[in-house]
């Protein structure tokens, strides 16, 4: 009947757009100052806490692991105490992020391998852009340096941030990459990740480790990385 | 959009004679309800975010024209492609031209409402495209051809040793045991991780559309949706066109009420906003980003006095919450969107006169409009689609006849009194004074049920004496 997609989405949208126009009243942007003013939460419990203790109660909500570490150097010898205890193969997929290639994973008994490597029993570090403390995420950012698959098809999920990088609440978030949309950085995808993946399709019994990792640790750094 | 089964009430009938079914529901109805209240106890001015949410989508659905077209221009800015379709037909053909043209054999999908209500699967089936569900419970109701009974839990009507015994047939991985839950998800994970790497095309719903970025915003728990978007070479986002909102901030009102209406948690496990394709060969993701919207009555329902419904999120609340969907699941009602939204929603876009008993599976106990996140005044909608299946004169002879008997007698008071107090006394003789089982009821529907015998006086008259002393 059409020649193209293209033609069928045309047509489409043409009465689409006509049926929406005939119905809708013409009002000249800018709109957004009808917008309501964004409403936060107000916690019922522990919200005045510190953002260090909130994030650590949330995290352990969605049964998620937070360890606090001395410095970048220490993340090699935690991960690997942790993988030789799950039993898992030791080796973390990285992408290309210079500081976290440089870390002594060697001498912790680690190789690195590249993200297109990896395995189901796999693990992987990637280096997050913030962690929000009234939810217990933490936002990672697409690009070469820590790709998407690192945080979706490993086994065992490791985050690293600066302490300084938890923000309070979630809608913190927005001031944080929407000057990154606007100076034209894409950002093809940002993951705002709680938790371990879960399931509770099977007999409404919730079970960790669907099909993104079973575990997911955010370690916290002081100092510069 | 398929209604299979005949109608609501031998949908219901079956369900009710369903053991399997009414055990597994009743425990994740009640689970359910009690992550609700926890969630939105875990807020304390939820009525605030309540609002704040509704008044998001009321003011984007008065503009929506204005707001798809921003999204629109903001999609291909970013180097994705944006395709209108205006019926059901229209986004499969979109969806299998996209396939087509990249050569695709292999689509992975993550779950998507809108393409259960275009019936996608087949199509892509049809030409030739091999199909796989990765949510963990379409993906069992899909090995079980069968259609979800729960927008959460798809598969809530099987028992483990019923999903064990799928895998055994549809796996070809030689002998082993899945006698619990944990090696059941696990085999799950390991059969769909390999679906996933083969993927030509990825096709997920979309839980908004920001027009600001024209990006899409995903959630899920799994993390499916995201390896959905991820590996395959091709990322096609479906969604219907009142999905949209202005901004990243709007998005994020929706999400704090989204979770919390659904499972309790303050957030999903993955929360993700997809914009474009990869940035170059270095990134991982798709090479082509596509975005399908789907009209399929929408714009019809927005210009008329269903408006409301189309700020429904697919929480899925109201129907956890209500005691009709409660007893039969979400088979009975043979749509794609079932309980209270789906009652409203499924007869404007296929006619009252193919979906017009849904409106009556309410028992008018009002809790969906408490517990809908978006302040959709559902049983409102309802009594309007009965008021209009009424006035087109629809509906079953003996329920009209029925009916109009009640409508005579209630507007003429005399004789309602008069009429109420003769039938009970007249039920009362025929129990004989007893609880009884109510025959006929149990026979057209096979429910056992015992009604207290009426006690001779219907409730009007003491009533009436009370205010004569008064």
């Amino acid at each position: 009947m059409y020649e193209t997609l293209e033609a069928l989405s045309r047509e489409s949208r043409n009465r689409i757009m006509a049926r929406l126009k005939q119905t809708l009243a013409v009002v000249p942007p800018p709109l957004a100052l009808e917008l309501p003013d964004i409403v936060k939460p107000d916690p019922a419990w522990g919200g005045k806490d510190d953002p260090l203790s909130l994030l650590r109660v949330s995290m352990m909500r969605m049964k998620g692991d937070l360890t606090e570490l001395e410095g970048a150097d220490a993340i090699p010898w935690h991960v690997s105490k942790i993988l030789e205890a799950e039993g898992a193969p030791m080796e973390v997929a990285i992408g290309s992020d210079e500081g976290l290639r440089s870390l002594p994973w060697d001498e912790a008994g680690l190789s690195v391998i590249d993200p297109s490597g990896i395995a189901s029993e796999s693990a992987g570090v990637s280096r997050a852009l913030c962690a929000v403390a009234e939810t217990g995420s933490v936002v990672f950012c697409s690009g070469s340096a820590n790709p998407t698959t690192v945080n979706f098809m490993v086994k065992y999920h490791f985050a690293v941030i600066r302490r300084e990088q938890i923000v309070p609440s979630f809608e913190d978030l927005w001031g944080i990459i929407r000057p990154r949309y606007m100076e034209g950085d894409r950002m093809r995808a940002v993951n705002i990740i709680s938790g371990p993946s879960a399931t509770a399709d099977v007999e409404a019994t919730l079970t960790v480790g669907a099909h993104g990792p079973c575990r997911f640790e955010l370690l916290l750094i002081d100092g510069q990385f | 959009m398929e209604k299979n089964e005949k109608d609501f009430l031998h949908g219901a009938s079956a369900a009710m004679a369903d053991k399997q079914l009414q055990a597994n529901l009743g425990r994740l109805m009640m689970i359910l309800r009690t992550m609700h209240s926890a969630g939105v106890g875990s807020a304390a001015n939820f009525e605030d975010l309540r609002r704040c949410a509704s008044e998001v989508k009321r003011h984007t659905l008065e503009h929506l024209d204005f707001y798809l077209e921003t999204f629109e221009k903001k999609v291909i800015e970013k180097g994705g492609k944006v395709y209108y379709a205006e019926t059901c037909e229209d986004l499969n053909s979109i969806v299998v031209e996209i396939c087509r043209r990249r050569g695709a054999r292999i689509a992975v999908k993550g779950k998507s409402m809108v393409s259960e209500e275009t019936g996608l699967n087949r199509a892509l089936e049809k030409a030739g495209i091999e199909v796989t569900e990765t949510d963990m419970g379409e993906y069992i109701v899909q090995l079980a051809h069968e259609r979800p009974s729960h927008l959460v839990g798809p598969a809530i009507h099987k028992n483990k040793e019923q999903i064990a015994d799928l895998f055994m047939k549809h796996h070809d991985l030689g002998p082993r045991s899945l006698d619990n839950i944990p090696s059941i998800v696990a085999e799950g994970r390991k059969v769909l991780r390999e679906k996933f790497i083969k993927a030509d095309v990825g096709i997920t719903g979309a839980n908004a559309l920001i027009a600001e970025t024209g990006s899409v915003l995903l959630v899920t728990n799994e993390g499916n949706g995201d390896l959905c978007s991820t590996l395959p070479k091709v990322h096609i986002v479906v969604s219907g066109i009142e999905k949209v909102v202005p901004r990243l901030e709007d998005a994020g009102a929706i999400l704090r009420v989204l979770a919390r209406s659904i499972t309790g948690q303050a957030m999903s496990c993955y929360t993700s906003i997809f914009t474009g394709p990869r940035e170059g060969p270095e990134d991982a993701g798709p090479e082509e980003f596509h975005v399908v919207l789907l009209d399929n009555h929408r714009s019809e329902i927005l210009a008329g006095e269903f408006r409301d419904i189309l700020r429904c999120i697919r929480c899925s609340s109201c129907m956890n919450h209500c005691p009709v969907f409660g007893v039969t699941g979400g088979h009975a009602y043979g749509s794609v969107y079932v309980g209270p939204m789906g009652s409203v929603l499924t007869p404007l876009m296929e006619g009252m006169r193919e979906a017009g008993d849904l409106p009556d599976a309410c028992c008018g106990d009002d809790r969906c409009a408490e517990v809908c996140p978006m302040m959709i005044p559902l049983p409102d909608l309802l009594r309007r689609l009965r008021t209009r299946k009424w006035n087109m004169g629809i509906g079953s002879r003996p329920l009209k006849w029925g009916l109009s008997a009640y409508m005579k007698t209630a507007l003429r008071p005399r004789l309602f009194h008069a009429a109420s107090g003769a039938a009970a006394v007249l039920a009362s003789m025929l129990q004989g004074g007893k609880k009884r089982p109510v025959s006929s009821l149990n026979r057209m529907h096979g429910i056992k049920t015992h009604l207290p015998s009426p006690q001779g006086k219907p409730f009007f008259s003491p009533l009436g004496r009370k205010r004569r002393e008064l």
